[in-house]
């Protein structure tokens, strides 16, 4: 317990001065999304993970959270600090849309229902360009007001944004919410007779992963000043399984580790001029699965215990 | 009116090609093959690979015999791995992501991101009872339809077939009656994931071909594979001509985008209302 909030504090001053050290403009937005993505990858970690909902159309809280805040912006001038949680609560209430009806599908059948879901809301998007702007997205909307948009700025805010949703998260896995979660999840006709409703949790669950997701998506719309439709494809949910499964099922914490390691990788290949990102997203994704189901977070233990 | 019925035939009969193989997948395995429509981007590109040294027709041909051959490593080395696990369903759309990934990165390395267009087998145009049609879009139809009566043929008439039923229905009492279920879904895989390059390699040179361009395929194949059941060939091909007539007609008297809303507004309602499709033949659960 000692050495890990003592590598929690390490990483976390590390992570502080960082823009302090000034490194190239580069590193720093790849860690600005670093901290988007850590968000997003937690928020299916709570899904998949801790209520055993796994969900194909994740990308679509993040798309939905973003088109709210820039279209606020755009036609009513609404500041994206609250675009922030206004992204973030559309976000949830799409959730307990998608989560309503879906909830009662099993397996495969939710996956399925969760990613046409996504797709719908997907092609809503681009097909509505009076409103969306269609497939070229939107540009144009504000940027945070008392936060001048540099580099370092938005690094720090990015990085309390995603400080405090893992924060948050890690309290709700811990708590006898999550608890109970977890029961729904090994058990659920069990949960069910011990009285608990099983419907209501779960949709609550996904509230709270759309919200915490939208919100990531508000503010990366904002850093990154312009949005288009494939926000909410099928490449952004694949990303965001690659990083929650090589962090970890079941950690939250790892997702963070997780988002790091995927987007340095896949960006660092990406300068060398070999664009490799989607076959190594792939890979990493085929080998966790069939090698490391439980991700890296469980590799200190395999090391210290062997078998 | 005609030109729309026409229309519909041949996207359906591609839709039945790509979703007959998805359909096959989950049926028998109960496997949700997230990498399928890839497999039609393989087809194309091997085929146009191919057909730099030996010609349109051989390329068709050893690109679907390459298909066939990756569908049967990724099951023994990926999904057969899964199967000692709980929860296979999850693990393998995980894990065929992850193949998907693989493929289009692959491709996209290889290929570039340009659209392609892969060479046919024919080339200029015929005139059929008043109506143009291109010679090679003919020689698509033909040999699809010859393919899927072939694969309803094997299942019907043949002992594979009757494994491959036996275990579809039952793979505990299929095993205990001596079937190498095993083998069963091996081929199962890359029967499945050959009829997706066989679209791809006959229609390839038709509507082109890009790294990332599966994903419109893979939903379309779901969308079959739900409308006909999870598990019903004969629903999933059904479902493959319902589908192309509603998106060609929605396409030509409403137009816009709205074609694209039929498949995923009718799977959405199927999944809610009747998650077993219309015509369940074999159970899915």
């Amino acid at each position: 317990m000692k050495t890990r909030s003592l590598i929690w504090t390490a990483l976390g001053i590390l992570l502080l001065v960082v823009p302090i050290i000034r490194p190239d403009q580069y590193l720093m937005t790849i860690i600005i999304y670093v901290f988007v993505y850590a968000i997003l990858a937690e928020t299916w970690d709570l899904l998949a993970g801790y209520t055993g909902l796994i969900s194909f159309g994740h990308a679509a809280f993040f798309g939905v959270g973003a088109y709210t805040s820039a279209l606020l912006s755009i036609d009513f001038g609404i500041s994206p600090w609250l675009g922030l949680v206004l992204g973030g609560g559309t976000a949830a209430l799409f959730g307990l849309v998608v989560g309503y009806p879906t909830l009662r599908l099993r397996g495969p059948y939710f996956a399925i229902a969760t990613l046409a879901f996504a797709e719908a809301a997907r092609i809503s998007i681009s097909s509505m360009s009076d409103v969306t702007g269609g497939p070229q997205g939107l540009f144009g909307y504000k940027t945070f007001e008392f936060v001048p948009y540099t580099l370092e700025n938005y690094y720090y805010m990015g990085m309390a944004l995603s400080v405090v949703a893992t924060v948050i998260l890690y309290k709700v896995v811990n708590s006898k919410f999550g608890l109970t979660l977890q029961s729904i999840r090994d058990d659920l006709p069990l949960a069910e007779m011990q009285g608990i409703n099983t419907t209501r949790y779960r949709l609550a669950a996904f509230m709270i992963s759309g919200f915490f997701a939208g919100m990531a998506g508000v503010f990366f719309a904002v850093f990154s000043l312009s949005i288009t439709p494939d926000l909410l494809g099928l490449s952004v949910t694949a990303a965001v399984i690659s990083m929650a499964m090589i962090g970890g099922r079941r950690t939250i914490w790892g997702s963070l580790f997780g988002a790091f390691l995927v987007e340095i990788v896949t960006e660092g290949l990406r300068r060398t001029g070999a664009d490799v990102s989607l076959m190594l997203q792939g890979a990493i994704i085929a080998l966790v699965i069939l090698v490391l189901p439980r991700g890296i977070s469980t590799l200190g233990r395999y090391i210290s215990q062997p078998g | 009116m005609a030109q729309g019925l026409i229309s519909s035939v041949f996207l359906g009969i591609e839709y039945a090609m790509i979703g007959l193989g998805l359909t096959l997948i989950f049926g028998v395995m109960r496997v949700v093959n997230l990498a399928h429509a890839d497999f039609y981007t393989v087809g194309g590109y091997l085929t146009l690979y191919f057909a730099y040294f030996l010609g349109p027709m051989f390329g068709l041909v050893l690109s679907i015999f390459f298909a066939f051959l990756a569908g049967i490593v990724i099951d023994r080395v990926g999904i057969q791995a899964l199967r000692k696990r709980e929860d296979l369903q999850t693990n393998s759309m995980v894990l065929t992501l992850g193949v998907s990934l693989i493929i289009a990165g692959s491709l996209f390395f290889v290929f570039g991101s340009d659209y392609r267009q892969v060479p046919g087998v024919f080339s200029g145009t015929t005139s059929v009872i008043g109506f143009t049609f291109s010679v090679q879009e003919l020689f698509a139809l033909v040999i699809s339809a010859a393919l899927i009566v072939g694969l309803m043929a094997l299942l019907k008439f043949t002992t594979l077939g009757l494994a491959i039923r036996a275990t579809s229905a039952d793979s505990t009492n299929a095993r205990a009656l001596g079937i190498n279920v095993n083998h069963v879904y091996t081929i199962s895989f890359g029967v499945g994931v050959a009829f997706a390059a066989a679209a791809g390699g006959l229609f390839g040179p038709i509507l082109y071909v890009f790294p990332q361009g599966g994903v419109t395929y893979l939903q379309k194949a779901f969308i079959v594979t739900i409308m006909g059941g999870m598990g019903s060939i004969l629903g999933a091909l059904i479902a493959a001509f319902v589908l192309a007539a509603a998106e060609t007609f929605a396409q030509l008297y409403v137009g816009g985008f709205s074609y694209e809303f039929v498949g995923i507004i009718a799977v959405l309602l199927i999944l809610l209302v009747r998650p077993r499709g219309f015509l369940g033949e074999i159970d899915a659960e």
